[in-house]
């Protein structure tokens, strides 16, 4: 059922995937979208982060469990979710990937950014 | 806080949209976010976010329905598990549903060709408007129906009664069409008429004007302007026709539309008849043409039949004319009954026709009879299966549709095999029947509509009978091994057996029958002693006797007879003779001495003609047709004919000339010398009868061929067997007996598929009877009798019933021959025989395999 083979990972699939490794133990999908407009200072659709969510899961970039309910969110239970290895080591994946690329722009480029 | 709420509206459909499992978080989640946008943006901005954030949640539907189903396929694809597995026991049983597909195919198959068949004749002409207003006059003398009605008749009829609207004489026949200074020619049909045809059979005049009678002027249709011209701008064009070596050349003054596909009738070349001569009614003057009318609608044909007698009595004196009776006979008639037929409506035998739609239901009948019969017997051999599976909480609904779709499987096979086989056949088909299988769009949609309903409704109708027997079983009984087939079912089986035995019985008759049929018309010809006659045509003029002395001299020449007939399909007598001393007409042939011994004809009476002193060229031969319709008795008597007196010297025992259909027509026969000072009969001779004493024909033929074209060097050299001659008068019937057979021999290998299936299935039933039996010392013979001592019954049974019938439906075919064999008893030992003989075959296989089985096999396992 998990497709190892298509572990392409999105833009925003990283940015969510990299806020629940952040969350640690309190990743739902309400806390997860605080924490991304908190960061970003993006509005963002709470449905298009549970899209995200379960297709990573989907690809074995998440697991998830049911957590507790409160008040707040009429009596309902979370799903919490956590990064799976695979999960963490696409990240790291990705993060090499940009650190080399980092490394090989010239100095100058950099500069005139800066400016 | 105090509890909020979001919109309720959208709460509901969130919660019908989402399966239980993951509603809970989902809508946590959003209860908690509009909590916190409505402190953030207020009431209006909140309730559209959540709105809004359900709607996008459509798209995590689709992710979330595709995790369910990938959890649970075969809950969610029945049809896909009930195809897999119909797919799977038809593998598993292959030979048996090998032999469904091939019975079906055959059967469909059969039944599309026919339909095909039937469909083109039912629907002929149907794009003529009225046309029970079109109908043709013709009038029954002694000699029967005919249609060459007086010249002057049609026009008087026109002027003097209100209900004929118009009236067109026409004469269809077949030419060679050509360009003028061009060497190649076709042969095309062309119709002569007036100017009122195209009217009454409501062709569209697309350029030019109708031609002027009496003038070399024609009609073209564009099909043969693109033929001959290669184009369709021919107005003023010249082409020439010729027939029997006398040509004419027409100029083109119009071009009509192409009769439309279904059409029974040709316009591709019409020429318009002569009006110039007068046929006064008081004169002797029969015409060689058919005539149309069109008359009023509403017309009652048979009142205006009877005015026409009484109206004519007013006009003439002229003898025949006035003890005729008049029949008027409408297009429908005409069109399915060749014997009323004429030279221009194209007709198919109306009997023909229904006979070969039964034959299609017949076969299709027996390949259905045949499939319900096998499935049957299948489905008891799942019995346990289905027991199972109806234990384990199967519905009987599912049980039904699992039976359905494997039907429906075998159906579409069939039906795909079956419509290659159609494709492949139509065209040989069409070639051989000579009657084209054309397809109009409509009748390509009708076939399409039927290809498909025909598989649902059998397939419903072929497997609810072993689908509603199998679910009904009590199936804790079937499980404690009591598997006894009900005597219901049995009783089903047996009945389709017996009707499949009872209808290939039948087809076995018919077909002993014809071929009985064709065997007599052939002794009647005496097609053994004479069919290596050769036959030459050609017009034989003065020098007749030059020739026969030219071939004469050949040594492979044995006998030579020259003579204005020859028994085949296309001899015309002279002319109709009549005196005072005869019933009615009769006709008039020229033979010679040779002719009878050539022929193989046998005298009745008297002498042939003397072949020394005593030979007088008055001297007479009559057939016994014609002693029949003398007022006394001719033999050795004088008549006044053809201006001379001839004396009778021999009477001809009856020969069919032509078709052995008809009845011999009484014919006087003369010597050419008789009428050598008569110049209306001096073209007569045509015919040239030669017996070789060789069978070396080749070389023969060539020396033959030499002579002829020494004496006649500008006539074409037209030569045939006598054999070839007279198959030619029953292409129809052989053409016929051809099919007939070919549907004969599908319906036995039905039914041999049949016996097959089902003594497989006793078999397997019996199995270990059998081996019990083995063990105990039974035989051979007791083993064959178990397996097929009811097939057997069902056999006699059958044949009790088929027989009466199909003596019944014989005898009425073979009344439409003049001449006809009888239907012996022989015919049904022999059929009975047959049949025997094909159940004992297809038995054989199956007892054979039985009998090596090893008993300790069979009864080891339990």
């Amino acid at each position: 059922m998990y497709n190892m083979k298509k572990t392409g990972v999105g833009e925003f699939e990283e940015l969510v995937l990299l806020t629940i490794c952040v969350l640690k133990n309190e990743a739902y999908a309400f806390s997860i979208k605080q924490e991304i407009e908190q960061r970003t200072g993006r509005r963002m659709n709470i449905s298009a982060v549970h899209t995200t969510l379960y297709r990573m899961e989907d690809k074995g970039l998440l697991s998830s469990q049911m957590g507790e309910a409160s008040s707040i969110r009429g009596g309902k239970r979370k799903r919490l979710f956590s990064a799976t290895s695979f999960g963490v080591k696409s990240l790291s994946e990705i993060k090499d990937v940009r650190s080399a690329l980092w490394n090989d722009i010239p100095a100058f480029v950099l500069k005139n950014a800066e400016l | 806080m105090s509890q909020v709420n979001p919109p309720g509206l959208i709460r509901k459909l969130l919660h019908k949209m989402f399966p239980v499992d993951q509603m809970e978080e989902i809508e946590g989640d959003l209860l908690e976010d509009y909590t916190h946008n409505l402190i953030q943006y207020g009431k209006m901005r909140a309730g559209l976010f959540y709105c809004l954030d359900v709607l996008r949640l459509f798209r995590l539907y689709r992710l979330l329905s595709k995790r369910k189903q990938q959890k649970n396929t075969v809950m969610n694809k029945l049809i896909f598990f009930h195809l897999k597995y119909g797919l799977r026991s038809l593998y598993r049983q292959r030979l048996y549903q090998a032999l469904n597909v091939g019975t079906l195919t055959l059967g469909f198959s059969c039944f599309t060709l026919i339909f095909l068949f039937v469909y083109n004749q039912k629907h002929k002409d149907n794009f003529l408007v009225n046309s029970e207003q079109i109908v043709r006059l013709g009038y029954v003398s002694n000699t029967g129906e005919h249609t060459n009605l007086h010249g002057g008749m049609p026009e008087h009829l026109q002027k003097d009664f209100a209900e004929i609207e118009s009236y067109t004489r026409l004469y269809g026949t077949n030419m060679e069409v050509s360009l003028p200074d061009d060497e190649e020619s076709f042969t095309e049909s062309v119709v002569y008429s007036d100017s009122a045809f195209i009217n009454i059979f409501q062709m569209e005049l697309l350029q030019g004007r109708k031609p002027t009678p009496g003038q070399k002027e024609v009609l073209i249709s564009e099909r043969l302007a693109n033929k001959l011209f290669g184009h369709q701008d021919v107005l003023g064009e010249l082409l020439s026709t010729s027939f029997r070596n006398r040509s004419n050349d027409y100029a083109i003054t119009g071009i009509l539309k192409d009769a439309p596909v279904n059409s029974s009738f040709s316009n591709d070349l019409v020429i318009p008849m002569r009006t110039d001569r007068e046929h006064p009614l008081n004169a002797n003057s029969w015409s060689t043409y058919t005539t149309y009318f069109k008359v009023a609608p509403g017309t009652d044909l048979e009142v205006l039949a009877g005015k026409i007698p009484e109206y004519l009595t007013r006009h003439t004196e002229v003898e025949p004319l006035l003890t005729n009776k008049y029949l008027f006979r409408s297009l429908e008639d005409i069109k399915s009954d060749p014997a009323i037929g004429d030279l221009f409506i194209d007709s198919v035998d109306g009997q023909v026709v229904f006979i070969f739609s039964i034959v299609g239901l017949v076969v299709l009948f027996l390949a259905i009879a045949n499939y319900v019969n096998l499935l049957a017997a299948l489905s008891l051999r799942r019995m346990q299966e289905m027991s199972i599976k109806k234990v384990m909480g199967a519905s009987v609904r599912a049980l039904v549709v699992q039976q359905l779709i494997e039907s429906f499987i075998i159906c579409a096979i069939a039906l795909l095999f079956s419509s290659l086989i159609v494709g492949y056949l139509l065209q040989p088909l069409q070639s051989y029947l000579g009657v084209p299988l054309k397809f109009s769009p409509l009748v390509i949609g009708l076939v399409v509509a039927i290809m498909i309903i025909i598989p649902i409704a059998l397939t419903l109708l072929a497997s609810l009978y072993p689908a509603v027997l199998m679910s009904g079983v009590k199936f804790h009984e079937l499980l404690k091994g009591k598997m006894s087939n009900s005597p219901k079912s049995r009783f089903v089986r047996n009945a389709l057996l017996t009707v499949q035995f009872a209808i290939s019985s039948f087809l076995i008759v018919g077909t002993l029958t014809f071929v009985k049929q064709i065997g007599f018309i052939k002794s009647l010809h005496k097609a053994d002693e004479i069919g290596e006659v050769l036959i030459l045509k050609g017009k034989l003029d003065k020098n007749d006797q030059l020739m026969k002395q030219g071939l004469l001299s050949l040594p492979e020449v044995d006998k030579v007879s020259i003579s204005s007939l020859a028994p085949g399909p296309d001899d015309n007598s002279g002319a109709g003779l009549a005196t005072e001393d005869f019933e009615h007409q009769f006709d008039l042939w020229v033979v010679d001495r040779d002719f009878l011994d050539i022929m193989g004809l046998e005298m009745a009476e008297g002498n042939n003609f003397y072949d020394d002193e005593r030979n007088r060229s008055t001297h007479v031969l009559f057939n016994e047709a014609l002693v029949d319709i003398a007022k006394e008795n001719p033999f050795g008597k004088t008549y006044k004919l053809l201006q001379r007196d001839r004396e009778v010297i021999g009477i001809i025992r009856d020969f069919p000339i032509q078709s052995a259909k008809l009845a011999v027509d009484p014919g006087m026969f003369v010597q050419a010398e008789g009428l050598k000072d008569s110049p209306m009969f001096s073209n007569l001779l045509n015919k040239v009868a030669i017996r070789l004493n060789t069978s070396d024909y080749e070389t023969a033929i060539g020396k033959i061929e030499e002579a002829w074209t020494q004496v006649y060097p500008d006539q074409p050299f037209d030569i045939e067997f006598m054999d070839a001659r007279l198959d030619r008068v029953y292409t129809a019937e052989y053409r016929m007996g051809q099919l007939f057979s070919v549907f004969t021999g599908v319906a036995i290998l039905i039914s041999c598929l049949g016996i097959l299936g089902l003594l497989i299935y006793l078999i397997q039933v019996k199995m270990k009877e059998l081996g019990i039996r083995k063990v105990l010392g039974a035989n051979f013979f007791s083993q064959v009798k178990i397996l097929t001592i009811n097939i057997w019954k069902v056999l006699i049974i059958s044949n009790i019933l088929a027989f009466p019938l199909s003596f019944y439906f014989l005898q009425d075919w073979l009344e439409s021959f003049a001449h006809r064999t009888e239907i012996t008893t022989g015919l049904f030992a022999g059929t009975f025989i047959i049949f025997c003989a094909i159940i004992s075959l297809s038995a054989l296989w199956q007892v054979l395999r039985v009998n090596k089985l090893n008993p300790s096999e069979v009864l080891r396992t339990e």
